[in-house]
């Protein structure tokens, strides 16, 4: 009996540390979505797993999920929370399928489960075109937009409206302490766009002149609200009091059941960032320096004026709706 | 009460004269006249059992059997008192109902006149609707469901009708027109009428006898309760549990079952919180919440309303019970829950709502007079020149409810028509189980 355990196990944690391994080699060698690079480490799993019954598959799914969640880096210094959401709703339309397949034997569930992989990653892969279809109803010519943080959501949409021949001015902030605002002023100016580098403390004093603020999302809560990198909520609140619009790109699979109602109630991995900030070196730095590190911050929905979803363009307060139907159909 | 009078059209050539509606005195005079007509009809006509309205209505002003000599004409001074009242009432507020103190005395004499009337446990429970024993929403849902069945055990089918669903769906609803003389039906009672209407549609068509169907019956009112009172209410505290961390400090006003359950709940668990208790003077629920918790063992502090301001510095959270949640995210709870709200959101301090999904309403309401109760009127001298006025709920507007935690997770206060949207699906609760005939 211990043998069958041990072996158990054995061959669990194997599986798991393959997966890892796989994750993080796609993540370094392929430019795809993480979300996407994340299903198809999935679907390997599925494929190759010798579960004989449908809670065993599952458990192993989870299992998997929290393993990778934990251990594995998304990339550019993201958190967990991407890959957590992403995680859950794919839990979700795992058991959902399984509760209404009608398929007879493993051989067929796991099909059914593949196909149902496969089309989670074609609305993923998708997900990008219909938020950009939907944002250039909004951009004109000659409008001023604050780009926060780095998105790769919002520089596609950005390209593809310059594409289409909306020329317009950006604003962006360095977003210390990663310095992203830098990648995304390389990216945008090499295609061509007019564009202006800002210190984050001059957003304030910049803000009058905006028409509109643009940023991603790490991850959307229920309540309408955004978890983003740490420095929107600030521009969140400057664009509000200048009553400029505050749009938020975020593709629906970062949809979360988290539910914060203030700051304190995001997690430590959130609050406290694991990596080292950069210092230019003509900065005398005390030693022993006693920093505050956070990794993002909460941005209450009252902030948001609308939010570009695939699912549609949405208020804060129908972010909550869609939650529902989601998880309860 | 008052029926208005018909307007006389004036002749021509006549000389206009001031419309009879200001004549109090013919008023009176023609409504006794009328009424005394309708009696003598409806007494010959119809069935005794339609007749429970009609004396309940004309003692409504009734107020307590030692006021005056017993009544030769209960009709006569029914009418002088009701009209009292109306003069007194004829502010902005004579559209809210109000009740009258009902004493045992006083239903009795009403049982006097007709045996028919309600049943023994729902005139208790009407009594203890009124005394203050049974408030809270919750409670008085509770009780009223075990008040029904005991009625239902007590039932029996009269020979004219065979079928006991169809008979039973009449009494159920002269039982509810009858409760709604003595206090408003709330919104989780409306919620178990709708329930238990389904279930006697289900009745009708299977073909139980009657000993069966009130067992089948019986067990579903009992499976209402269970799941969606009880079973609710342990995931709810659950719910809480995580989003409380241990030692915050925690605000609660008047005296809720969910929050008392979740508080004594966090404590067996070994965890600290400091609570501050707040209370309303007039229905002093906030001591009776007090009481409990010192039961248990639990300390906390009591305050009152006027002095909430000076502690909100200290406070993390607030947390409230609802008696209903409207549709457009409204919130409707005791009075004085909409100034906490008010005083939180300039403070920044999360407001919380503890609700079941049972209490979720399609109504939508947008500020607090265009529906209420009234809890009570002192009766002063007639020289009085003020009335004193007591509301019994309020609203709350959706912008200042941060969140809702329910049964079926954590949702924002602008969801609430989403969840009853998911709920209509299932005709308010989950499947019910056909009954089969034993063999």
């Amino acid at each position: 009996m211990n043998l069958g355990f041990s072996q158990k196990s054995d061959s669990m944690s194997i599986t798991l540390k393959k997966v890892l391994d796989e994750f993080t080699q796609l993540n370094e060698t392929t430019k795809e979505h993480y979300a996407v690079i994340l299903i198809k480490v999935m679907i390997n799993l599925i494929t190759n797993s010798k579960e004989m019954t449908m809670q065993g598959l599952t458990h192993e799914i989870k299992t998997a999920g929290e393993y990778l969640i934990n251990n594995a880096q998304a990339g550019h210094g993201r958190s967990e929370l991407v890959l957590r959401s992403t995680q859950t709703i794919y839990q979700h339309y795992i058991s959902k399928g399984l509760q209404h397949s009608q398929a007879d034997g493993m051989e067929a569930l796991k099909s059914s489960l593949l196909e149902i992989s496969q089309e989670l990653i074609d609305i993923i892969i998708r997900s990008k075109d219909n938020i950009k279809t939907q944002c250039l109803k909004f951009f004109n010519n000659r409008f001023k937009v604050l780009v926060v943080g780095y998105s790769n959501v919002v520089i596609y949409s950005l390209i593809e409206a310059f594409k289409a021949g909306i020329v317009m001015q950006i604003y962006i902030p360095e977003s210390r302490p990663k310095s992203e605002g830098i990648e995304t002023y390389r990216q945008l100016t090499e295609i061509g766009y007019p564009c202006k580098l800002i210190f984050d403390s001059a957003i304030g004093q910049v803000m009058e002149n905006i028409d509109m603020v643009l940023t991603g999302a790490e991850a959307v809560v229920e309540n309408g609200g955004i978890i983003n990198r740490v420095g929107t909520y600030t521009t969140a609140i400057c664009a509000k009091f200048q009553k400029k619009p505050f749009y938020v790109l975020a593709e629906s699979f970062k949809f979360t059941r988290l539910f914060p109602l203030s700051q304190k109630d995001l997690s430590d991995s959130i609050r406290y960032s694991q990596e080292e900030p950069l210092f230019s070196e003509k900065l005398k730095l005390p030693e022993n320096l006693d920093l505050i590190n956070p990794l993002c911050d909460y941005t209450p929905p009252d902030l948001i004026t609308l939010l570009f979803t695939d699912l549609g363009v949405f208020t804060p307060s129908a972010v909550s709706e869609e939650l529902i139907q989601i998880f309860n159909t | 009460m008052s029926e208005k009078p018909n307007q006389q059209n004036p002749k021509k050539g006549e000389p206009w004269k001031p419309k009879e509606k200001f004549d109090k005195k013919a008023n009176k005079e023609k409504q006794k006249q009328e009424q005394e007509q309708g009696e003598g009809k409806q007494e010959t006509n119809q069935p005794p059992q339609q007749q429970n309205k009609q004396p309940i209505q004309q003692q409504t002003a009734d107020q307590q059997p030692t006021q005056q000599q017993v009544p030769t004409n209960d009709k006569q001074i029914a009418q002088t008192n009701a009209s009292k009242e109306q003069d007194k009432r004829k502010d902005f507020l004579s559209h809210l109902p109000i009740f009258q103190d009902y004493t045992s005395v006083s239903i009795k004499t009403v049982k006097q006149i007709d045996p028919l009337t309600l049943h023994h446990a729902f005139i208790e429970l009407c009594i203890q609707y009124q005394n203050g024993q049974c408030i809270g929403s919750t409670h008085r849902c509770v009780e009223f469901l075990n008040a029904l069945k005991q009625f239902i055990r007590d039932y029996k089918l009269s020979r004219q009708s065979n079928y006991f669903a169809m008979a039973f769906l009449d009494e159920l609803k002269k039982i509810f027109n009858l409760m709604k003389n003595f206090r408003t039906v709330n919104e989780g009672m409306s919620t178990s009428y709708l329930f238990i209407r389904e279930c006697l549609m289900i009745l009708r068509d299977t073909k139980l006898d009657e000993n069966e169907s009130k067992i089948w019956l019986c067990n579903q009112i009992d499976q209402f309760i269970q799941s969606k009172i009880i079973a609710a209410s342990e995931l709810i505290v659950k719910n809480a549990t995580q989003l409380i961390q241990e030692g915050t400090t925690i605000l609660v006003y008047a005296r809720s079952y969910l929050i008392e359950n979740f508080i004594i709940n966090y404590f067996k668990q070994g965890k600290q919180l400091t609570i501050f208790v707040v209370d309303n003077p007039q229905f002093g629920e906030g001591s009776q919440l007090v009481n409990r918790l010192q039961q248990q063992g639990i300390p906390c502090y009591q305050i009152l309303l006027s002095h909430v301001s000076y502690i909100l510095s200290k406070v993390d959270k607030i947390l409230v019970g609802a008696s209903s949640m409207l549709c457009n995210g409204a919130l409707v709870s005791r009075v004085g829950t909409a100034l906490l709200a008010c005083l939180a959101s300039t403070h920044k301090i999360p407001f919380l709502v503890f609700c079941e999904s049972y209490k979720f309403s399609e109504k939508s309401q947008i500020d607090s007079l265009s529906w209420n109760e009234i809890a009570q009127l002192e009766q002063g001298n007639e020289n009085q020149q003020y009335t004193s006025l007591s509301l019994r709920y309020d609203i709350t507007q959706s912008n200042y409810i941060n969140m809702i935690v329910t049964e079926v997770g954590l949702i924002p206060a602008t969801s609430v028509k989403a969840v009853i949207g998911e709920f209509k699906k299932y005709n308010y609760v989950d499947a019910i189980e056909v009954p089969r005939k034993e063999q």
